[in-house]
């Protein structure tokens, strides 16, 4: 009985096995293939045909994270708008007052973002 | 009156609450308070007493609580035992709480020490009314409660702060034994009452080997409690509390406890052969050990509490002698004697500010009555005839003779002779020879501090007669409902015990006493008596050589035993759990990924066995 | 579904539940529309309005009967009554402390504090009355995010922020581990209603399926000792205890931890108790897992307790005391005596009274000077003596010395543990040692409030919040410690949590 539950896994193995693989099947391979020849002017990093001037990492504005978590969380009720809006005949009632509660709980949260400021930028 | 007995422990109860809410503003009234409230204890406990004399036992309880069907009760009973107890419990509380209003005069915390004994005086009269093991297990902890806050008393000193925390954890290390051993007699009778428990090993529902390790676990705790080898360690350093609270917890609380357990769980300890020897030994074995270290002691509190460990040796030794009412008589006399020895030393204590015996001397002429009343104490303690330390320490020989313990009867012989010795070596050093104290103004105690020393005084002389050979047995036959019997015992065991007692007096005279005393009043008017006496001398100087070096060679011997092995135990143990709270500090590094690594292996290891074990355990 | 179906259901069992979101809700608008500068004090205040009414709410649920709801997800048994009880009650102490937090540097989001605080709660109800592994799964999860924030809410502390990162990875994995286990369980049953998972384990005769079964019975516990900090999963709680303010400390030590313990039971009870297995019962897994669980309570009161020894810091060592006091209660859950339920319950009552009590006083200490070394405590008594006493009754109990609700608590724990055939000795050996262990760091506290001078000589003035809970936890402990009765009286109309399996 267990066989047949772990042979399901072999799928999962192989491609587990492919995915390690192919990167270093194919970095290896061009290792062994590229000529080798550095000098100064290689070795140099750049960025975007630039010379960086300084440390990449970088404090970070952090309305970036918030946008974007904002962006998410209205992104997936979106998700769920949609299968629900589709199937709205089938679901009725129920559904609906669910998806209204949900729904408000989001505006809820837009408001308190919005009240603590995290929309304005700067 | 029975009926209300549990009114006896309720006064200090309240005296505790009244003093800890309002003691702040009541001051020195506190001390009236304390003292009002165990003599309410006293008199209503003596009420009970005389009832309980012509009556039978009464017994009072509800149902506490029921789980399943195992209910567990609360009450009160009033055996013989109880009453007895209740009574010297009270009064030597009160004593100590008179006491104690002349020696903690002018202390900053003086309410805050009364609140403490009412506390530890309401525990231990709690203790001795529980009619189950549960209620007496509950009182027996707040007992060691009351003892840690008094001990730890004077806690701006270091030692007083570890003596109080060693006193409570060394207790509560026999505490397991005794807890173990009553969840035991639960599992096997299902039931706390001392009743169910002696029907159980009657008709047999308790096997034998069940009554001998109960009994062994329970003893345990009795051990720790009442300082028997080897848990006995914390009592002399208990010293470092006030001394009215070294002389509660020595004469009639916390130690007796653990004397009064065995007492109150006699019939269990009856059944079982192995039980009873294993308390004679222990308890023999402790009273030769603690007197033996006495005899090298410096400090008056610590020669009297090896002394006490000495004496409660004696206690067990009668118990497990198979007589109870040996060790209660021996438990009321020394309550007496024990109790005035100390308030005497404390008597000393304050008027001379140190407890280093040499550096004390000649107090007779100072303190007159104090040194008249520590006399008597030392008398009694050592057995000399007509006073009340000589029949109770004889009913001991006589049982441990009886039962056949042969070498427990000599060894409690010699450790009889030692006893005089250190008492009367602490007595000459202390009230004889010269000043050796700086000029300090000693005069003596006042009033209210020699009072209640000179009730116990009587009452260290008095007490012996309730129960002696010659006028009848009282006590005895009262605590056994008249079932007493007193054992023909033989009459040169009187004779011997009088003779070892008063060898011990002689000797510590020939070399404590008269070194001073002597020269110059005997060469002077008797030199014909005189020279004899110098041949003494030289039986002294074998005495000296032989027994004296001998004896503190065992002593010294067994102080370092003491020292360095049962301590060093102890430290082992305490090194151990050390080491391993400091690893697994060191694991606490905050590095959330050891925290993560440490689940995992966790996880892992659980896996692994489950792999392993082809399944699961 | 039809409006007719919808109103068919008894909404009445889930009116506690309404209240606290309903009072969550309003506390939030409130806390947007008040002007900036206003205090938000109060609004503590109203969320402890609604906590106490939704205790009383629950409590008037008492004599309904087992329902449930909304296909099975959400019922209502005596074991959901109960343990809603002490989750409002733990609640409401939490609320009252958070009224009278005063951080040095003032706390910005105060409103927050609050309504977070019901979140956790809300999270917390519906983890004890859930009956499917979703509805479990996004209570736990509301009480774990909604504790993550407050972890960090003092945004300016450094060891907050640590506290709450370490808290919030710590949580991550514990949660991967809870599903991951959870997802074993849907795929050898194809279900996620609890009740149906425990009919179909039962149909698991297969030794293979078995063996997965247990490695999921092994991963949802692991998973789930994060929340009631157990060996190997206790080694966050120090941290996030000493950098977490001090009523989300008290918030995660008590109500967090019932709430822990409310899954470990229905979840592990339920599924495992009659799932045929291959160990020494052959009956029931959960039977044949019992060393496992036995053997990790042990490790938990041993890690708690010893390592206690070593702390300086007040709220560390109530962190390991608090590890050791998850020991004991496993140990109540490893017996599986038949008074289990009964007996953890207790435990927990008791803990939730001395603890709160403790850290109420530790509050109040501690934000004086803004640190929580055990010095602090120094000569308390000569500063307030009734305090002092309040304290000595919470370390006593909390120590387990006769005439406390701790005692009996650890009392019945320990006699449950010995009344089983055959007893646990060992186990029950190993809690008396690590008791004996806790006192010696109980009685350093002691030690400091009664034997040391004190630091400064200022009497303590108690505010109003701190002295409700100092007093009711006090009575509470006392009470429950001299009449335990009342507690099991109480208990006793639940006859035994019989309901839990039907």
């Amino acid at each position: 009985m267990l066989n047949v539950y772990v042979n399901n896994y072999v799928i999962v193995f192989v491609f587990l096995c492919i995915g390690v693989l192919l990167p270093v099947g194919a970095l290896a391979m061009g290792r062994f293939l590229r000529p080798h020849v550095p000098d100064e002017a290689k070795q140099t990093t750049y960025e975007s045909g630039n010379n960086p001037f300084h440390d990449s990492r970088v404090p970070f504005q952090v309305h970036y994270y918030m946008f974007a978590l904002l962006f998410v969380i209205f992104d997936v009720e979106t998700v769920f708008l949609y299968p629900w809006a589709v199937a709205y005949d089938k679901l009725g009632l129920f559904a609906f007052i669910e998806m209204f509660i949900f729904v408000l709980m989001l505006v809820l949260g837009l408001v308190y973002a919005w009240k603590k400021k995290v929309l304005r930028w700067m | 009156m029975m009926e209300m007995a549990w009114i006896v422990p309720l006064f200090p109860l309240f005296s505790f609450f009244l003093l800890l809410l309002a003691g702040k503003k009541m001051k020195e009234a506190s001390a009236y308070v304390g003292m009002l409230a165990t003599f309410v204890s006293f008199l209503v406990a003596s009420a009970v007493l005389a009832d309980r004399v012509g009556g039978s036992t009464y017994k009072a309880e509800q149902v506490w609580l029921a789980i399943g069907s195992a209910k567990l009760t609360v009450g009160f009973e009033v055996t013989a035992l109880n009453a007895w107890m209740l009574v010297i419990v009270s009064l030597v509380s009160f004593l100590v709480h008179m006491y104690a209003k002349g020696y903690m005069q002018g202390d900053e915390r003086f309410s805050v020490f009364y609140a403490y004994l009412g506390l530890f005086t309401f525990a231990m009269l709690g203790l001795v009314i529980s009619p189950n093991l549960l209620q007496t297990y509950m009182f027996w902890e707040l007992v060691g409660l009351g003892s840690f806050l008094l001990i730890g008393f004077y806690f701006y000193k270091e030692e007083a702060k570890a003596a109080a925390k060693k006193a409570f954890i060394m207790t509560r290390v026999g505490d397991v034994g005794f807890f173990i051993g009553m969840i035991l007699l639960f599992l096997q009778v299902g039931s706390f009452e001392y009743s169910d428990i002696f029907k159980a090993v009657q008709d047999g529902t308790l096997s034998q080997p069940m009554v001998t390790l109960t009994a062994i676990l329970i003893f345990v705790g009795a051990v720790g409690k009442s300082g028997q080898f080897p848990l006995h360690t914390w009592l002399p350093d208990a010293m470092e509390g006030p001394t009215p609270v070294s002389a509660l917890i020595h004469a009639a609380t916390m130690v007796a406890a653990g004397v009064y357990l065995v007492a109150a769980l006699f019939p269990l300890y009856e059944a079982s052969e192995t039980a009873l020897l294993t308390v004679a030994v222990v308890g023999g074995f402790t009273a030769i050990f603690a007197a033996s270290i006495a005899l090298v002691q410096t400090d008056i509190k610590r020669v009297l509490a090896y002394s006490t460990v000495s004496q409660l040796g004696y206690m067990m030794l009668a118990l497990g002698s198979g007589s109870d009412v040996a060790a209660i008589f021996h438990l009321t006399t020394h309550a007496f004697f024990k109790a005035l020895l100390f308030l005497a030393a404390g008597s000393v204590i304050h008027a001379v500010g140190t407890q280093d015996i040499e550096k004390m001397g000649g107090l007779w002429r100072k303190m007159p009555l104090t040194a008249a009343l520590f006399l008597v104490g030392a008398l009694a303690i050592s057995g000399v005839p007509l006073l009340s330390g000589f029949f109770s320490k004889d009913e001991i020989f006589a049982a441990a003779w009886m039962h056949g313990h042969g070498v427990l009867f000599w060894i409690a012989v010699v450790a009889s002779f030692f006893t005089a010795f250190y008492m009367f070596r602490l007595f000459f050093l202390v009230f004889g020879g010269e000043e050796r104290h700086g000029a300090k103004d000693v005069h003596e105690s006042p009033a209210v501090m020699t009072l209640p020393m000179l009730v116990l005084a009587v009452l260290s002389v008095a007490a012996g007669y309730i129960h002696t050979p010659w006028f009848g047995t009282f006590l005895g036959d009262w605590l056994t409902d008249g079932g007493y019997a007193h054992e023909k015992t033989p009459s040169w065991m009187m004779i011997v015990a009088a003779i070892v007692s008063l060898l011990g007096i002689f000797l510590a005279w020939l070399m404590y006493g008269k070194r001073s005393l002597a020269r110059d009043w005997l060469s002077s008017r008797a030199p014909l008596t005189y020279n004899v006496l110098l041949n003494k001398y030289y039986i002294d100087e074998f005495y000296a050589w032989t027994v004296g070096y001998v004896a503190n060679a065992i002593s010294r011997l067994f102080y370092y035993v003491d020292r360095f092995v049962i301590e060093g135990i102890a430290s082992l143990i305490t090194a151990t759990v050390n080491a391993a709270a400091s690893l697994g500090s060191r694991m606490q590094n905050g590095q959330v990924q050891t925290y993560g690594a440490v689940t995992f292996i966790g996880l892992a290891l659980l896996v692994a066995i489950l792999a392993f074990t082809g399944g699961y355990l | 579904m039809s409006m007719h179906t919808l109103l068919r259901y008894e909404w009445g069992v889930m009116t506690p539940e309404f209240i606290i979101i309903g009072t969550a809700l309003i506390l939030s608008l409130v806390d947007l529309l008040m002007p900036d500068d206003k205090d938000r004090r109060p609004l503590a205040w109203i969320a402890f309005v609604g906590v106490a009414i939704a205790f009383v709410a629950t409590i008037g649920l008492i004599p309904a009967e087992t329902t449930s709801i909304l296909h099975d997800t959400f019922r209502l048994d005596a074991f959901g009554k109960a343990f809603k009880l002490l989750l409002l009650a733990g609640g409401a102490l939490s609320l009252l402390l958070a009224f009278d937090y005063r951080p040095k540097e003032g706390l910005k989001h105060r409103g927050e504090f609050s309504y977070l605080m019901l979140c956790a709660l809300l999270g917390a109800m519906i983890v004890t009355s859930s009956g499917d592994l979703i509805t479990l799964f996004v209570g736990l999860e509301l009480l774990s995010i909604s504790s993550y924030i407050l972890v960090g809410l003092r945004k300016t502390s450094v060891q907050a922020n640590e506290a709450a990162l370490k808290y919030v990875i710590n949580g991550g994995i514990s949660t991967a581990m809870t599903l991951f286990g959870m997802s074993y369980i849907f795929g050898l049953t194809g279900t996620t209603n609890i009740k149906e998972i425990a009919v179909e384990a039962q149909k698991l005769t297969d030794g293979e399926y078995q063996y997965i079964l247990a490695l999921a019975f092994l991963l949802l516990f692991v998973g789930l000792a994060f929340k009631i900090s157990t060996v190997p999963f206790h080694m966050w709680t120090p941290d996030v205890y000493q950098g977490a303010p001090t009523p989300v400390t008290a918030f995660l030590s008590v109500v967090s931890k019932t709430a822990g313990f409310a899954i470990v039971l229905r979840l592990l009870i339920t599924i495992f108790a009659a799932a045929p297995a291959r160990g020494k019962d052959t009956s029931s897994m959960l039977l044949s897992m019992q060393d496992y669980i036995a053997f990790l309570a042990g490790a938990t009161m041993i890690v708690g307790n010893i390592v206690a020894l070593k702390q300086r810091s007040m709220k560390r060592l109530l962190a390991y005391s608090s590890i050791a006091h998850a020991g004991y209660v496993l140990v109540g859950f490893a017996a599986m005596s038949w008074v289990m339920i009964d007996s953890i319950w207790f435990y927990l009552l008791a803990y939730l009274l001395m603890n709160f009590g403790a850290f109420a006083i530790l509050q109040r200490m501690s934000d004086e000077a803004d640190s929580d070394d055990i010095s602090r405590f120094a000569g308390l008594y000569q500063r307030s003596p009734l305090l002092a006493v309040a304290m000595g009754v919470f370390l006593l109990s909390l120590a387990g010395i006769p005439g406390t609700a701790g005692f009996i608590a650890k009392w019945n724990i320990f006699l449950g543990a010995l009344m089983t055939e055959p007893g646990h000795y060992v186990l029950a050996a190993v809690m008396i040692a690590t008791t004996v262990i806790s006192y010696v760091y109980y009685f350093g506290i002691f030690v400091q409030i009664f034997f040391r001078p004190a630091a400064e000589t200022s009497s303590l003035r108690l505010p109003i919040g701190l002295t409700l809970i100092v007093v009711v936890c006090a009575l509470g402990t006392l009470l429950f410690g001299v009449v335990p009765g009342l507690a099991y009286h109480f208990l006793g109309q639940f006859e035994h949590f019989g309901d839990f399996l039907q």
